[in-house]
C-alpha cells in the first residue's frame, strides 16, 4: 500500500509552520482543518485511516515544529 | 469549437459599485456537441453551475456575480456573455475586509515552459482571518472545495459528464523592444502554449490585488 500527501496540504501546512514561527502563535485551527480534510481525502480514496492518521501526523510534526504536533491535533 | 482550442474566461463581480474581474484560461480536452449554442456558452453556463457556488458561498451578500463571458481564443465567432446575479452566501452581519483584500490561490503546473499562476478572489469578511493569516476552519474547508475545482475540469454532460474543460495557465505572447514589452494571449493554435494546474494551494496570508484598489 502506497500512498502519498497532497501537494496541496503540504505546502499549506508548511506555510502555517513558517507562520506560527513568525507569529509566535499557535495555529492549531487551521491546521487540524487541513489535516482533517487530507485524512478525509486519503480515506475517501480506500486507504485505511490506521495507515493514513500516522502518516498525517508526521507530515504535521515536520512542518509544524513550534508546537509539535500529534494525534490530539487529529481527533478522530 | 475544437478538441485542442484555448478558452479565456472572464469571471465580473461587482461589490460596492467596484467591479472585481478574475480571468480563468481552459483547453478544451474532448469534442462535444453544444446543444442550443456555441461551446463558449456550454462552457460559460457549467462554469456557471459547477464552479461559481463555489465562489459565491463565501462570499458577501452584497458581493454580485454580474458576468461570465467565455470565448475561444482562436475563433472569434465562438464567444458568449452570460448575465447573471449571483449573490454571494456569507451573511452580511460580519464586517467584511477592503475591496481589495483577496484569498490568493498558487497554481503549479505540469509544464515548466510556462510560468505557474494565481487567482485572488474578494470578499473576505474579518472573522476568517486573525492578524491576516487565515484561520477559520469553515472557511479553509471552503478554500479546499474551490482548490479542488480550479484542479479539475468543467464537464459537459447531463447523465454521463466527461471532463471536457480543463483549467490551465496559458503562456502570453511576448512583443516590442526591452523594457516595454507588451503581452498578449495566443490567437492561433500554432501558438498556443499551457499548462495543465496540477496544484491550485491557498495561501495562509490575505494578500491584495493591486488593480482593486482606489486610484487604480
Amino acid at each position: 500500500m502506497t500512498f502519498f500527501l497532497s501537494a496541496r496540504f503540504l505546502k499549506t501546512v508548511r506555510e502555517y509552520g513558517i507562520l506560527e514561527d513568525a507569529y509566535n502563535r499557535d495555529f492549531a485551527e487551521p491546521v487540524l482543518a487541513l489535516a482533517s480534510a487530507e485524512v478525509t481525502r486519503l480515506t475517501d480514496l480506500g486507504y485505511d485511516k490506521d495507515d493514513v492518521v500516522p502518516v498525517v501526523n508526521q507530515a504535521l510534526a515536520a512542518f509544524v515544529k513550534r508546537y509539535p504536533v500529534s494525534i490530539p491535533y487529529i481527533p478522530f | 469549437m475544437a478538441v485542442g482550442d484555448l478558452y479565456e474566461l472572464t469571471l465580473t463581480q461587482d461589490w460596492r459599485s467596484r467591479e472585481i474581474a478574475n480571468v480563468f484560461t481552459l483547453h478544451q480536452e474532448l469534442a462535444f456537441i453544444p446543444v442550443g449554442g456555441n461551446p463558449a456558452s456550454v462552457l460559460a453556463t457549467n462554469f456557471a453551475i459547477q464552479v461559481l457556488p463555489a465562489i459565491s458561498a463565501w462570499q458577501p451578500a452584497d458581493l454580485v456575480t454580474i458576468r461570465i463571458r467565455a470565448r475561444n481564443l482562436f475563433s472569434l465567432s465562438d464567444d458568449f456573455t452570460l448575465e447573471l446575479a449571483t449573490v454571494g452566501g456569507a451573511s452580511l452581519a460580519t464586517q467584511s475586509l477592503p475591496i481589495f483584500s483577496a484569498v490568493n490561490f498558487s497554481f503549479t503546473g505540469d509544464n515548466p515552459a510556462v510560468k505557474n499562476g494565481s487567482k485572488r478572489f474578494a470578499g473576505l469578511s474579518e472573522d476568517i482571518q486573525d492578524d491576516g493569516v487565515i484561520t477559520n476552519a469553515t472557511f479553509i474547508s471552503q478554500m479546499n472545495v474551490l482548490a479542488d475545482k480550479m484542479e479539475g475540469y468543467v464537464e459537459v454532460g447531463i447523465l454521463l459528464p466527461d471532463k471536457v474543460f480543463k483549467f490551465v495557465v496559458v503562456k502570453r505572447i511576448r512583443s516590442g523592444i526591452a523594457p516595454n514589452y507588451t503581452y498578449r494571449m495566443p490567437a492561433t493554435s500554432a501558438e498556443g502554449v499551457f499548462s495543465a494546474i496540477v496544484v491550485a494551494a491557498f495561501r495562509a496570508l490575505i494578500t491584495s490585488q493591486v488593480s482593486r484598489k482606489l486610484g487604480s
